[in-house]
């Protein structure tokens, strides 16, 4: 009954990821206390990897009738640490469920104070006053880390893209050729490693991590500003005015800005080096850092796609990109679908793939067949650029507690690094 | 008088209609904290379905008739971003805030004062250049770069100084105790904020100090042979105090606001704190109260500071008189 339950809450509830997943239900059928039968409304091999593992298990006794989750003070769950205090703003207290059913948890109590300003926390791991944060290191100071006795530092493969976004509706941004012009021009290998070193992976003209199973080989990004010059002279940008800037047919200088998050300096300097490559052919590119908020209602205003988007190119990054269906929300031209394609991205070959296999793959064959399609596609017409993967960088207290365990796109702050086995 | 409250009850009723429109020229608007994680997987109806709920989808007018019976029946309601009520989370704040910024107000003031009258006194002799230059190259250091510096000497390398809290949150100290505990998370924060504004009171003290000293009432006072401590406390720094007073009562009038960055920086529970985060998610209602207090409290020192320049400087009184 619970587990019914938790999956139907959300289907009417202010929780987007959560009913996200109530919504891809038909209906739960429980024909014994042991058994759970999901109908779904569509095929999505998906589902157990997106669904049934993200889904909460709540108790029905504490949610049942309330309007607003988010409101419910009581805490009542299925996990390692029971929430004893909260107080806003300010700290979580979590003690362990001592008879947890995989065990007895290695620490007692978790102590989480919440700390907004980023020198702060890596000054409290420094200090010793924190063992671990939820929050990830830059690359710059992870020398400083592993230089400090006690301290050490997970470097785990990142799936959360670092990308350049193209608004591809706007001014020549609409032509593929010119976007491929920029993606020659554009040195993404070298921004890579420049600001990221040892610790991300290149992106890829396929907008898929290289490693992953269905990733296609032989998509990797060419800087040839020979080549992006020779393509720019054939959409007929030959005349330049006296700063070298290009014109286009109007006399007018090809001239875009790059928005970017004022917080986040690695996002900023891509922007300036995109910047300096594209000026190397001819196109001004003009930086403009905002506070994120601000640069979110420019690319994705409203968080939906379909009220459009109001900038030319930004810095950008997505939370993760390991998910099979991850590629056709990005740029699939059916909002409803590609829920985050804030480029704008419309191409008719890419559509009529997801039109005709989408909703029809039943094995993970015909999945990896149709993404491999999609990626040669998207590869082709470059919708966006995608500069890195970078590493997730956490650094923790080992001298304070030893059990950290990290993983492929894993916090340190996780189950396993509690459980005792 | 009642002119004077006619002026401020119409500058009342103008930053009420302002702190309705501020927060809602923000680009962006409340979608992403209202809808949690994921907000882009929402369908458009289902989304536009939870701004109707918080009256979002009305016209702006509406909203804005709204927000004044609000206002005036004191139904604050709940925050977006942390669903509370509005009158708890600022209650809750606002003593974090009083204390630092009164401690900040109150020592900057004495010290800066102080200082800059001793470098008066001492013009153009052995103390007066090193305190001049050291005040102004403290004073011009940007304040986050102070906090930072004294957190990695203080708190971090020396262990001196907790480096985040107002007290101690997993202690259970009580009495004395607690009070000394407080006092201890204070000293890094307030020390950034004394150290960052200092100038003022030090530069309003030195040129108000050596206006005074070349005055002939003073010069009347040394030939009468008054005691110099006498002449420097009742006949120059009474006069210095008149522009003090005036700096004085300016940062009273914000004391609500002037600690957001220090606040963020210690992670101070105060109303800088959630303002910031108001701010940052698009929290409507929590920002529109924020910013209504602390221009309820601006408005209030002004209005005491015309009061009470009477007391401070009697000149004015008898000017008014004439």
């Amino acid at each position: 009954m619970v587990f019914k339950f938790s999956f139907e809450y959300p289907a009417d509830k202010n929780v987007a990821g959560l009913r996200k997943i109530a919504d891809k239900i038909e209906k739960i059928e429980t024909p014994d206390d042991k058994t759970v039968v999901f109908t779904l409304k569509n095929s999505d091999i998906n589902f157990a990897r997106d669904g049934l593992s993200v889904m909460r298990i709540i108790c029905k006794d504490v949610y049942d009738g309330v309007k607003d989750p988010t409101t419910v003070k009581e805490s009542i769950g299925s996990g390692m640490y029971k929430l004893t205090e909260y107080k806003t703003g300010e700290y979580y207290k979590l003690e362990a469920v001592e008879d947890y059913f995989r065990g007895t948890p290695q620490v007692s109590k978790i102590n989480m104070p919440i700390v907004t300003d980023a020198t702060a926390v890596q000054q409290g791991i420094l200090s010793g006053e924190f063992a671990a944060a939820t929050s990830s290191i830059g690359v710059e100071v992870v020398d400083t880390f592993k230089n400090t006795s006690g301290l050490t530092v997970y470097a785990n493969d990142g799936y959360a893209p670092t990308i350049l976004n193209f608004n591809n509706g706007e001014k020549a941004l609409q032509d593929v050729k010119f976007r491929q012009a920029l993606s020659y021009a554009i040195d993404v290998n070298d921004i890579c490693k420049t600001l990221y070193g040892d610790y991300a992976a290149v992106g890829t003209r396929g907008l898929i991590r290289s490693d992953m199973e269905y990733a296609v080989g032989g998509l990797e990004y060419v800087h040839d500003t020979e080549k992006a010059a020779q393509l720019l002279d054939e959409l007929g940008y030959t005349k330049t005015n006296g700063d070298g800037y290009r014109l286009d047919k109007d006399g007018k200088v090809l001239d875009f800005d790059i928005l970017t998050y004022s917080g986040n300096t690695i996002r900023a300097r891509i922007a300036e080096l995109d910047a300096e490559d594209l000026k190397e052919v001819g196109i001004k590119a003009t930086v403009k850092s905002m506070e994120m908020d601000t640069v979110d209602a420019y690319v994705w205003p409203d968080f939906e796609v379909s009220k459009g988007r109001d900038y030319d190119m930004s810095t950008w990054g997505w939370s993760s990109s390991n998910t099979p269906s991850f590629l056709v929300s990005l740029c699939s031209s059916d909002y409803s679908i590609g829920t985050y394609n804030v480029m704008g991205y419309k191409s008719d070959k890419f559509d009529q793939i997801v039109t005709e296999q989408y909703d029809k793959v039943t094995t993970m064959e015909q999945m990896t067949s149709m993404l491999e399609e999609l990626q040669n596609v998207v590869a082709e017409e470059i919708p966006c650029l995608v500069i890195a993967y970078p590493d997730s960088l956490q650094v923790c207290n080992t001298d304070q507690y030893n059990g950290w365990e990290s993983g492929k796109g894993l916090n340190v702050v996780n189950v396993f690094s509690f459980l005792n086995e | 008088m009642r002119k004077r409250i006619i002026h401020y009850s119409i500058l009342l009723a103008v930053i009420i209609v302002v702190n309705f429109f501020l927060p809602r020229l923000l680009p962006g608007s409340p979608v992403g904290t209202l809808l949690g994680d994921d907000p882009g997987s929402m369908p458009a109806e289902e989304k536009m379905g939870i701004l109707a709920a918080y009256h979002l989808d009305k016209p702006l007018w509406e909203q804005f008739l709204l927000y004044l019976k609000d206002l005036f029946t004191l139904n604050w309601g709940d925050s977006y971003s942390k669903r509370q009520p509005i009158f708890q989370l600022i209650g809750a704040g606002v003593g974090w805030t009083v204390l630092l910024a009164t401690a900040n107000l109150v020592i900057s003031s004495v010290v800066g004062t102080v200082l800059g009258a001793v470098s008066a006194m001492k013009r153009k002799k052995r103390h007066d250049l090193p305190i001049v230059l050291g005040t102004t190259m403290v004073s011009s250091l940007p304040s986050f770069w102070v906090a930072i510096f004294l957190v990695a000497i203080f708190g971090v390398r020396l262990g001196w100084f907790p480096i985040y809290g107002a007290y101690s949150m997993w202690g259970e100290h009580t009495g004395l105790a607690a009070v000394g505990d407080v006092l201890w998370h204070m000293v890094l924060p307030v020390t950034t904020m004394v150290i960052t504004s200092l100038m003022m009171f030090f530069t309003t003290s030195r040129f108000g100090v050596l206006n005074a000293i070349n005055q002939d009432y003073v010069r009347m006072a040394r030939m009468r042979g008054i005691p110099n401590h006498r002449i420097n406390l009742w006949y120059i720094m009474r006069n210095t105090m008149v522009p003090i007073f005036t700096i004085v009562m300016m940062d009273v009038g914000y004391l609500l606001s002037g600690s957001v960055l220090i606040e963020t920086v210690f992670s101070y529970p105060g109303l800088g704190t959630l303002m910031y985060s108001a701010v940052s998610a698009r929290d409507y209602p929590l920002i529109q109260y924020c910013f209504l207090l602390s221009s309820f409290v601006t408005i209030l020192a002004l209005f005491l500071a015309d009061t009470l320049y009477h007391k401070v400087d009697p000149l004015m009184e008898v000017a008014d008189a004439q």
